[in-house]
């Protein structure tokens, strides 16, 4: 400990990629707050044998470490094997512990956070709201479980229809497996990042059915994992979370852009300042053709007049609404359209991209042959060129 | 700055390799015995298995008259060569007949489909050791541990059970692997070789009980072909696959290629959970003092100059090949929002920052440098 400051180093061991960081914590003056935790550094380094060579790579990548006192705290993902870390702790305890430390920020109404992990090796979802915490695992992901994910889908051709590019579905199938072996490589061109942002959609496809039943008490969705925190840009994601959950209802957005779930979770440390707030998304539930008016919506910001909305069937709709911002909201809906978990009461907030209203029919594809131009449309919707 | 180490081949090490039965049986052999190549590990009795042959259709009659041309019961005994069934056509000129290719029991016959199940008599086999060297430890009733000396090949996948065979050469590394090349000189060999490995080799492989084939690519429509969706686990379908590169057309590594072919005609196993083809040595083979367990380190300490050899990364390339140049572990960014430590890598003279997460580094006897 130096001065009024303590150093912490927080290690998570992934299956494919161990990533550590360094955090300043600012020891407040009374005992009774929490200290303020900073981000000082954060460095990666492929998963290895020995936790010492991890270590040896991680500080190696920062200057000055070695010269402060640190505490060390190492979570060890429970699909690893081989790699030994004395006292590590397993991610489930953390994922656990961190919805309890994220939905403790929710009020009385008792609103759900719903978290989203999408790892190499496995994907977690968690669910917790007032007390009850409910975490699940699945045995895919979009590197090592790649080919439990592919084995898991009716054909490649779940995977190919995300695809824009000209590229036939054998080397779709060639890529997906290849990630399976190479779990730990970066997407370097288009077609790699495609393909990856289809393997997540897919991942999370699998949850859609259980998911579903949660829609209408979902307030808060944090979205996690290595799959998340490497696509290309925060539009990407918040649209592979779209298209690969379908979710229907209304919430707040929040990115782990630096992958501090698996080691904050379980420490009591405000979790917002390493969170990235995408913002509000509204997705109606309906099965109106394309082109068909499913709302019209009334955004009180706090002008003189209110700023509408209207909403047609196919729909992706990005309206600026910035971090800190608030929004009254007031709608309109269609005969035969739902917006699960509406509060008219509640105001919704802004964020890096803004509010994003999902006007598309559910399921989506439904009856549709041309599919990637389908995708090219959405991504264009959301200014994701 | 520490990575994985990618050591392809390594030669002349001690190693416990596990022998087992298909199935609980009796173990001959105790700690301490000394084995040979030929040396009977233990014997069980090989599960009996179904045979159906669809006489309908190679007798050509409607399968409800198949009863009438068998010339033995259902229930009966037959051995190889035993008539079955027989159909005679023309007024008894031209005569169909149907002779069992196997040793077993008639088990049923279908109305419907005229199909006829024989069920083979189990056998007694016998597992070889496959190696020389000493029992270190006796499973009863499932296997033993021998210690030996090996050299060894890793492949990137591996599908199927445990397998052992003469290597045989049957392709170039670079081509795609046909049909005409497997032939019945094929028959309980590994064969080696080729860039693709196709649905249509795999099957002529199992038609001629080739026990394994070794080839640097396969498509993944293919690899789906092979593995079982049904229960969550990839299922022997009687011939081990093995997959040295990855998915797509992948010629294999040159490296691996020059190995196996030098142990061509030498015997040879394919552990599949380990996804390496393990060549047993001799004790005159077996050259200096082997190297232990112990020492199989799987990853190395990178530092400038060393001129190790790597393969790059970028899906869906695999085929781009360099060295670390000069100037050593950098970090620098990658995409938008994080950094990741990056290598300069030498690739036909051009010098090109990559990240370590994308490559494969080649380290030869795989050793702490420096």
């Amino acid at each position: 400990m130096q001065g009024n400051a303590k150093y912490h180093l927080l290690v998570d061991i992934g299956s494919s990629i161990s990533k550590g960081f360094f955090f300043q914590e600012l020891i407040p003056e009374t005992d009774t707050a929490r200290g303020e935790w900073k981000l000082l550094a954060r460095c990666e380094s492929p998963t290895l044998s020995e936790y010492k060579r991890i270590k040896e790579n991680l500080i190696g990548q920062i200057t000055g470490w070695e010269k402060r006192d640190y505490e060390e705290i190492v979570s060890r993902s429970p699909a690893l094997e081989g790699v030994h870390a004395e006292g590590a702790r397993g991610e489930e305890g953390l994922v656990t512990d961190f919805c309890k430390n994220f939905a403790g920020r929710i009020t009385a109404g008792g609103g759900g956070v719903l978290l989203l992990e999408v790892g190499s090796s496995k994907i977690w979802h968690a669910f917790c709201e007032g007390e009850e915490v409910e975490v699940n695992q699945g045995s895919w992901g979009n590197g090592r479980g790649a080919l439990r994910l592919i084995r898991r889908l009716s054909g490649i051709e779940a995977i190919s229809r995300w695809v824009c590019s000209q590229v036939s579905p054998e080397e779709i199938g060639d890529y997906v497996g290849n990630k399976s072996i190479f779990s730990a490589q970066l997407p370097t061109n288009e077609f790699a990042s495609e393909v990856e942002g289809a393997m997540l959609r897919e991942s999370l496809g699998l949850l859609q059915e259980e998911l579903a039943k949660r829609w209408n008490n979902v307030e808060e969705v944090l979205l996690a994992g290595a799959a998340f925190s490497s696509v290309e840009n925060y539009r990407s994601g918040l649209l592979a979370f779209l298209d690969g959950t379908q979710m229907q209802g209304l919430c707040q957005l929040w990115l782990d852009r630096w992958g501090t779930v698996p080691v904050l979770g379980g420490l009591d440390v405000e979790i917002e300042p390493f969170l990235v707030n995408l913002g509000t998304v509204l997705a109606f539930s309906h099965s109106l053709p394309e082109g068909e008016r499913v709302a019209r919506i009334f955004l009180d910001l706090g002008l003189k007049d209110d700023l509408e909305v209207i909403v047609s069937s196919g729909d992706l709709v990005c309206v600026p609404l910035e971090e800190g911002q608030r929004a009254q909201l007031s709608l309109e809906m269609s005969y035969g359209v739902e917006l699960p978990g509406f509060d008219p009461e509640v105001r919704i907030d802004g964020g890096q991209i803004g509010l994003v209203i999902d006007g598309r029919a559910r399921p989506l594809f439904t009856g549709r042959k041309d599919g990637n131009q389908l995708v090219e449309n959405w991504r264009e919707s959301l200014g994701i060129y | 700055m520490w990575v994985p180490a990618d050591v392809v081949i390594e030669r002349n090490r001690s190693r416990l390799i596990e022998r087992t039965l298909p199935v609980r049986g009796n173990i001959r052999l105790k700690e301490g015995d000394q084995v040979r190549l030929e040396s009977v590990v233990g014997d069980y009795q090989h599960a009996a298995s179904f045979r159906n042959y669809n006489l309908s259709r190679l007798l050509q009659i409607p399968p409800e008259k198949v009863e009438e041309c068998l010339l033995v019961p259902v229930g009966a005994e037959v051995y190889m060569g035993t008539p079955v069934a027989k159909n005679s056509k023309l007024w008894g000129l031209k005569t169909i007949e149907f002779a069992s290719p196997v040793e077993g029991v008639i088990f049923s016959l279908s109305d419907n489909s005229g199909v006829l199940t024989i069920k083979e008599t189990p056998e007694k086999r016998n597992l070889v050791a496959g190696v020389n060297g000493t029992v270190q430890k006796v499973m009863p009733g499932k296997g033993v541990k021998i210690g030996t000396t090996v050299s060894s090949a890793r492949t990137k996948l591996a599908v199927g059970n445990d397998r052992a065979g003469m290597i045989k050469i049957v392709s170039n590394r670079d081509i795609t692997l046909t049909d005409r090349v497997i032939t019945s000189e094929c028959s309980g060999k590994i064969v080696v070789g080729g860039a693709l490995l196709t649905r249509e080799v795999v099957h002529k492989c199992l038609a001629l009980k080739v026990r394994a084939v070794v080839c640097g690519g396969i498509h993944w429509s293919t690899f789906r072909g092979i593995i079982s969706s049904a229960r969550g686990r990839m299922e022997d379908i009687g011939t081990t696959i093995c997959v040295t590169e990855g998915f797509g057309f992948q010629p294999m590594g040159d490296e691996i290629f020059r190995f196996l072919s030098g142990y061509e005609n030498h015997f040879g196993m394919i552990l599949s959970r380990l996804k390496e083809v393990i060549i047993p040595l001799s004790d005159q083979e077996a050259s200096g003092d082997p190297v232990g367990d112990k020492d199989r380190e799987r990853e190395a300490e990178v530092k400038a100059g060393l001129g190790y050899g790597v393969r790059v990364v970028e899906l869906p390339r695999l085929d781009l090949f360099g060295k670390i140049g000069e100037s050593g572990p950098v970090t620098s960014k990658s995409g938008s929002k994080f950094t990741t430590p990056c290598l300069d890598i030498d690739v036909d003279g051009e010098t090109m920052s990559k990240p370590i997460r994308n490559l494969e580094v080649n380290c030869p006897n795989s050793r702490k440098a420096g």
